[in-house]
């Protein structure tokens, strides 16, 4: 008999929990399709402001050939010429990093929440870090060429000031996501400031920041590369002279030694950084 | 040598936790403290090591009132106060003997310990220091790959190491397995007995207050209840503490 009565009292709900079901269904249905037809609005659109011609891809294709004939075989004589700007073009990367990681360090000290001495530094180290990132590096380098002139130097500037934002953000980040209860046992052994900052937060974020570092060497070895081009010394400046002189054989020489330094930087920073994991 | 007199403590809700609480440790003698949820035992601790400031009341270590300092003063009154916790926070990428040793960081200059250094006395006491606690075989690995226990000893060496007058335990045995909870228990009574030490324990497991302490402090609503040698301590006036306080527990959910 209960059973019964159960059964009829579900029936009797039923029609009501359904209708607010489908209501709620047929909702969800019209909300995925406005989705999708704005998804597909945006990548239309966008073919639109590119302006975007596939047919000029196949008229290209003649014009393609054309360059890549006459940029092979690429001329290994250029060789020794290509020694000293691929030097620069490291070393304006390891410069840019160095300094990003000399100044972002204090300044991430400053911005880390959990171990600011202040608010007023707080805010001041944020302001610095997020200035120096939002300027591209290329556009610091452009700056920078103006400022000093010519040559790689201005390179290894415009990407030291970047860098200092990018690595001034993450080091900040990885101070804050860092265990604090190590570090409060620490203070309560009478151990001073300084001295909790080189034995208890050193130790504990050094591996996560020399893996940080590592990896932003190996982005700004690609920027360097580029840097070049508004003449911030380096390989990148003698892809432009080249392209520009119709030199292809010597731009295909270089795109390989790019290609080379690139994939090394790549597999040597993640080797790296495994080992510190 | 420990000496708490009329110690208050109230919260900036205006909850008061300490009421008027007195405690004596002295050297050699393990205090254990039992008492249920929110009857102030932690807070006993951390008005003693001064992670918070007390309302009213006294705590003296010697002849210095803790409760009156702060900044340097503060920072040096530490250096004989040692404290474990329920956790052992160790440096988990440091050597299991560098953590032990930096329990001397505060007795020695900045230049001294500058870029992580330690002095080469120090880390061969703090070597001694782990043979005390048993663990001296695991000197030189990484603190991060110790067991609970493990970890707990290690923690224990860095507060020995600390070479302080009073140590401070709370719940040093809340996350180990019964076995290594005797092990800590039975360390802490032979440092007090050893090195003379004060040692005030917070405790939740009534059994190893009778095992190991010297006297039991019973706290209910900030008060202290009773404080006996273990072996006048009994058994109903232990489970009283951990009976709620009806009356108190209505006023709250009125507050």
């Amino acid at each position: 008999m209960s059973i019964d009565m159960s059964v009829d009292a579900t029936r009797a709900a039923l029609p009501v929990s359904s209708s607010v079901r489908s209501w709620g269904g047929a909702v969800t249905v019209a909300v995925r399709c406005v989705l999708t037809l704005l998804g597909i609005a945006v990548a239309v659109q966008t073919f639109i402001v590119v302006e975007a011609r596939p047919s000029d891809l196949i008229t290209g294709i003649r014009g393609m050939a054309d360059l890549i004939r006459r940029a092979v075989p690429p001329d290994f004589s250029k060789f020794p010429e290509t020694i000293w700007p691929t030097m620069q073009t490291v070393d304006i990367a390891l410069f840019g990093t160095l300094v990003g990681i000399v100044l972002a360090l204090p300044l991430a000290v400053l911005a880390a929440s959990n171990i600011t001495p202040s608010r007023f530094a707080y805010y001041g180290a944020r302001g610095i870090i997020g200035f120096a990132r939002a300027v591209p590096d290329l556009v610091w380098a452009l700056l920078f060429v103006t400022a000093v002139g010519l040559g790689p130097f201005p390179g290894g500037l415009a990407l030291g000031v970047h860098s200092v934002g990018m690595l001034g953000r993450l080091f900040a980040e990885t101070i804050e996501q860092m265990d604090m209860a190590p570090i409060h046992a620490l203070e309560l052994t009478g151990a001073r400031r300084i001295q909790v900052f080189t034995h208890g937060i050193v130790p504990t974020i050094l591996p996560t920041l020399l893996g940080i570092s590592l990896y932003r060497l190996d982005e700004n070895i690609r920027s360097s590369l580029v840097l070049g081009f508004v003449g911030a010394g380096g390989i990148g400046f003698q892809l432009l002279t080249a392209m520009n002189l119709f030199q292809y054989q010597e731009v295909s020489l270089l795109l390989i030694i790019i290609f080379v330094i690139v994939l090394a930087a790549e597999r040597m920073s993640a080797a790296l950084r495994e080992r510190l994991a | 040598m420990l000496r708490v007199r009329s110690l208050s403590v109230r919260y900036p809700n205006g909850r008061l936790v300490l009421d008027g609480l007195n405690l004596q440790v002295e050297p050699g003698e393990l205090v254990v403290v039992l008492g249920g949820n929110g009857s102030g035992k932690t807070t006993l601790l951390h008005s003693i090591a001064r992670l918070l400031r007390p309302s009213a009341g006294e705590i003296w270590l010697g002849d210095t009132d803790l409760c009156k300092l702060d900044g340097e003063a503060l920072r040096q009154a530490r250096l004989e106060l040692a404290m474990i916790s329920q956790h052992p926070s160790l440096i988990r990428r440091s050597t299991v003997l560098t953590n032990v040793a930096t329990g001397t960081l505060g007795r020695h200059y900045t230049w001294q310990t500058a870029f992580g250094g330690l002095p080469r006395h120090e880390l061969d006491a703090a070597r001694d220091h782990l043979a005390q606690v048993g663990l001296v075989h695991v000197a030189d690995q990484r603190a991060g790959t110790l067991s609970g226990g493990q970890k707990q000893r290690v923690a224990i060496a860095r507060a020995l190491a600390q070479r302080p007058r009073v140590l401070l335990a709370d719940e040093p045995v809340a996350s180990l397995d019964p076995e290594a909870s005797e092990e800590i228990m039975r360390l802490l009574q032979d440092l007090a007995r050893s090195a003379k030490l004060a040692v005030l324990c917070v405790l939740h497991q009534i059994e190893l207050a009778y095992g190991y302490a010297d006297r039991v402090v019973g706290i209910r609503g900030g008060r202290v209840e009773f404080d006996l040698p273990r072996e006048q301590v009994s058994r109903d006036s232990v489970q009283r503490l951990y009976i709620r306080d009806a009356a108190r527990d209505t006023a709250r959910a009125a507050a």
